[in-house]
């Protein structure tokens, strides 16, 4: 559907030293936003998505950059319904 | 949509995740969380439907379905955090294929083994099952029916089906998946504390030095535990972390010490552990003495396969295995001297100044320790032996009982603990703690259930790997499962499950929310309820009991096992189903239905549907007319008031975020066994292991025995089998999250860069993985989350298109009878290179 969007939220948990390439590298992410942070390395980040999918790829790429040791998932809601999967 | 929502949802989103994160909240968010007009959402706590960690998490509808979730703030185990599945956790109720009304096989409209599926209403279905339970104890007794449950039954399904099992049919032929999966965790705190479940509790995580993990991929499998875990190594300088596997995984990331280890050398390092604590004075000499003493564990005990296996034959002592005879702190030491360092990096493979610095950790007396373990030890041929050489090692420091100081079995099901283990079934056990081949545990079963003496039967029923050999000689003729999937988790389906399944003397019924592996290979297929489509009760690894309401309605006409259960209890009355020497004991049960003496019995039926809470549905009040899940549970708890297992009263669980037993005037325990901390430790004792009558923990001398299976020249390679994050088992319910099923959507053979070149095969091309029992085919993998060392391979166990169960071996430890899915000998054949 052309009008669904997820909105998600993540407790990104990073290297306190290499948080602000974190930061950098998370900047470059589609649809993402950061919010707080603390320098113990905890970062909050919001996601915008059209579908989940998106979103798990997302958490991938995040997962992946070097300094992220955990991003953990808090806040999932559709904002207008999908269909079901297949 | 309005920007107004959208903007409003991403504030709430930022908020929430910056309370679980303990980050100060923008000052414009500060109020929205609370704000329910502007969310138009019915928000209510559950906890999750995956993993034993326990998360609790809120759940919220909108017009009877399930639209966003959240990790639960007010929760102690997750602090507002939500793994992936949990994440997804509302879409799994709404797959495509979901199961809404029953399914017989049929052919000219009547049953028929070899007969096409076809809808069928719920009075035919109960029908069918019932002749088919009348004709089996006809045939054979009551040993001729069985039933397979779940780590994943809700408190009161499990503790129904036992009932209806063990005194209303009479049999004890009632065994959980747990058994794959947590019966090694039982078998070694009953042998060495005497009482099942871990003493410590998560909140170990964060007042502990040091973490080891044997055998478990918590970074995967719990990662919500993980994430605490990972906060405390870098809040805390001193923290240490390592960790052991057979192969490298997401877990490692965190690894001050990697420890890589050939299979089965795990109980070396164990051996090894104890005697260089011995060697180098650091054994805690007060609490050895006070609290614990030495037993020497009865060697040579097989691996659980058929009788008639020449591996079972050439055992000395398979059908003594749960034995033991006293020895001194001297015979002890001297029995694990051999175990050098020297022997344990030769034998082992991982380098001798890990595995000192690894027993150093332990030996440290100003170190806390938390050791953690999950599959590996649990699905071990060794598995009991592997539980109690850990305890040995934090008795013999005395690093146990007391926060950071922990030895502490993971579980991999929402209720391993509070269903399969504290409700009791398993097919020896009865609620807390109580055994079937224990007389006065029969008469104190048969008191609080108001039944004469004698109903319950005194020889213990078949457990998981025996009731498929039993389905296969026939001895086994009605079989029903309901919250599993055998015919998929199984090992060696295709010589032991299925062929006990399709054998046309047997009848088989599951119970399912999705068209499972075993759904398909079943007679007739239930469709039931899930989640929070029922009112539920689950208790995770640290002991904690949690509830939750049903939120939304169950779609067509599934039920829920607990409706199942109770409903069809009506079809039977006692003069069929008890011997008449029985019933002449209870002259007042005759001519009743099950259902009028096991359940609308005075007590299970005392809590009207009136005290319902407002604003929830209930559908099994609404068909009986009766709370029956409090009834049920109320019932369920005298088994452990009183005795350590204690719980709190029914209401209190449905506002409380879970409650860790045992509670004692309304206080949860968090530490057991230790004075001041455990209500049950008697004053001036400082330490109690009250599970054994003299109060102390047994520390196990027990050898290294080979694994049943290792690779030789025809089959070279080992193969371990496990989990995914994104997938949860058997995969049923994750499959369906079609996101989660394209983020990993085929099982791959994990295997080392250069043994995939040797094959002259590479990343991405489809092999054979071929055993000597069956063979399954799926791509190779060499650059993922899991890095086998030469000689091994991993395939994960979700996908049902890609059976790797077809492969493994039934072995099981003998005293547990778990299955061990971690190591058999396997080749590989390229099919193509891709």
């Amino acid at each position: 559907m052309d009008d669904a969007l997820h909105i998600a939220s993540l407790l990104v948990h990073a290297r306190p030293e290499l948080l602000a390439a974190v930061k950098a590298n998370l900047r470059l992410l589609p649809g993402l936003e950061l919010h707080q942070e603390s320098p113990q390395g905890k970062l909050v980040v919001v996601l915008e998505a059209e579908h989940e999918q998106q979103i798990l790829q997302r958490l991938e790429q995040i997962g992946g950059l070097p300094g992220v040791l955990n991003a953990a998932l808090v806040y999932h809601e559709l904002l207008s319904p999908e269909g079901d999967c297949p | 949509m309005t920007l107004t929502r959208r903007e409003f949802a991403k504030a709430q989103a930022a908020a929430i995740a910056a309370l679980a994160g303990g980050l100060p909240l923008a000052s414009s968010a500060s109020n929205l969380i609370t704000d329910a007009d502007l969310t138009a959402l019915d928000w209510n706590k559950a906890p999750c439907r995956f993993c034993g960690t326990g998360c609790s998490v809120m759940v919220a509808t909108k017009n009877g379905r399930v639209v966003a979730t959240h990790g639960d703030i007010k929760a102690e185990v997750n602090r507002g955090l939500n793994c992936v599945k949990g994440y997804f956790l509302s879409k799994i109720m709404y797959g495509v294929d979901r199961l809404t009304q029953p399914l017989l096989r049929m052919r000219n409209g009547q049953y028929d083994k070899q007969g096409e599926f076809q809808p069928v209403s719920w009075e035919q279905a109960f029908e069918i099952m019932a002749q088919k339970v009348k004709e089996a104890l006809r045939a054979n007794g009551p040993e001729a029916v069985g039933m397979f449950g779940s780590g994943q039954w809700t408190v009161w399904e499990g503790y129904a089906a036992n009932k209806l099992m063990k005194a209303g049919l009479r049999s004890n032929n009632i065994d959980p998946n747990a058994r794959h999966c947590m019966a090694s965790a039982v078998m070694g705190f009953m042998r060495t504390f005497g009482m099942d479940e871990p003493m410590g509790c998560y909140d170990d995580i964060e007042a502990t030095d040091t973490f080891v993990l044997w055998g478990s991929n918590m970074a995967e499998m719990h990662p919500i535990l993980w994430s605490r875990v990972t906060d405390r190594r870098l809040s805390q300088p001193q923290v240490k972390v390592a960790v052991l596997s057979t192969f490298e995984h997401r877990s490692f990331d965190l690894a001050d010490i990697p420890l890589v280890f050939k299979p089965q050398t795990d109980l070396i390092i164990l051996n090894y552990i104890a005697n260089h604590i011995i060697q180098s004075g650091a054994v805690n000499q007060d609490f050895v003495a006070r609290h614990t003493r030495f037993a020497k564990g009865t060697d040579d005990i097989g691996y659980g396969l058929r009788p008639t296996d020449p591996l079972e034959q050439k055992a000395k002592n398979a059908a003594s295995a749960n034995t033991w005879t006293d020895i001194s702190f001297e015979q002890f030491a001297a029995f694990v001297k051999p175990y050098s360092l020297e022997r344990a990096a030769a034998e082992s493979g991982v380098p001798a100044e890990r595995l000192k610095a690894l027993a150093e950790l332990y030996a440290d007396p100003k170190r806390k320790v938390m050791s953690f373990w999950t599959m590996g030890f649990n699905q071990h041929t060794r598995g009991v032996w592997a539980n109690n050489l850990i305890y040995n090692i934090h008795l013999l420091t005395g690093k146990i009982s007391e926060p950071g100081n922990s030895p502490f079995s993971l579980t991999g099901q929402p209720s391993a603990c509070g269903t399969a283990r504290e409700v009791g079934t398993f097919s020896h056990r009865l609620p807390a703690d109580l055994l079937v081949a224990n007389p006065k545990h029969r008469a104190t079963a048969e008191k609080i259930w108001q039944l004469p003496a004698g109903t319950i039967q005194e020889k213990p029923g078949f457990h998981a790997v025996e009731q498929s050999r039993k389905l296969k000689d026939g001895v086994l003729r009605f079989y029903w499962t309901q919250a599993s999937n055998n015919m998929q988790a199984g090992p060696n389906i295709m010589q032991e499950v299925l062929p006990g399944w399709r054998n046309p003397e047997c009848f088989v019924v599951v119970s399912d929310v999705y068209p499972t592996v075993s759904a398909q290979a079943a007679d007739l297929i239930l469709p039931s309820a899930m989640w929070v489509e029922k009112e539920g009760a689950y208790g995770n690894a640290e002991r904690r009991t949690q509830f939750w309401h049903q939120l939304v309605q169950a779609p067509g006409e599934a039920r829920s096992d607990l409706w199942q259960l109770v409903e069809f209890s009506k079809r039977f009355s006692t003069d069929e189903v008890w011997p008449a020497e029985l019933l002449a004991k209870a002259p007042q049960y005759k001519g009743k239905t099950l259902y009028q003496v096991l359940f609308a019995n005075g007590q299970v039926d005392r809590f009207p549907a009136s005290e319902l809470a407002a604003g929830y549905a209930n559908d099994e009040a609404k068909a009986f007319g009766f709370y029956l899940q409090k009834g049920l549970f109320e019932e369920y708890a005298q088994f452990g008031r009183g005795h350590g297992h204690d719980l709190a009263p029914f209401d209190t669980y449905h506002a409380e975020r879970g409650l860790r037993w045992p509670v004692v005037d309304g206080q949860e325990t968090r530490w057991r066994y230790r004075e001041g901390l455990d209500p049950y430790v008697e004053k001036g004792s400082g330490v109690q292991f009250y599970g054994h009558p003299d109060n102390k923990a047994i520390i196990f001398a027990l050898p290294y025995e080979p694994p049943a299976e290792a690779p030789d020249k025809d089959f070279p390679f080992w193969l371990s089998t496990g989990r995914v994050l994104e997938h949860w088992h058997t995969g049923s319910m994750t499959q369906r999250v079609d996101e989660l099923y394209r983020a990993v959507p085929d099982a791959l053979v994990y295997m080392h860069p250069d043994d995939a070149r040797d094959l002259k095969a590479r990343r991405g091309s489809e092999v054979k993985v071929i055993s000597r029992r069956g063979e399954m085919r799926a791509r190779i993998e060499t650059r993922g989350r899991n890095k086998p060392p030469r000689g091994l391979v991993f395939v994960p166990f979700f996908d049902a298109n890609k059976l790797i169960n077809k492969v493994t071996l039934d072995a099981t430890d003998p005293i547990s009878k778990q299955t061990d899915y971690k190591k058999c000998a396997v080749r590989i054949e390229l099919v193509s290179l891709a």
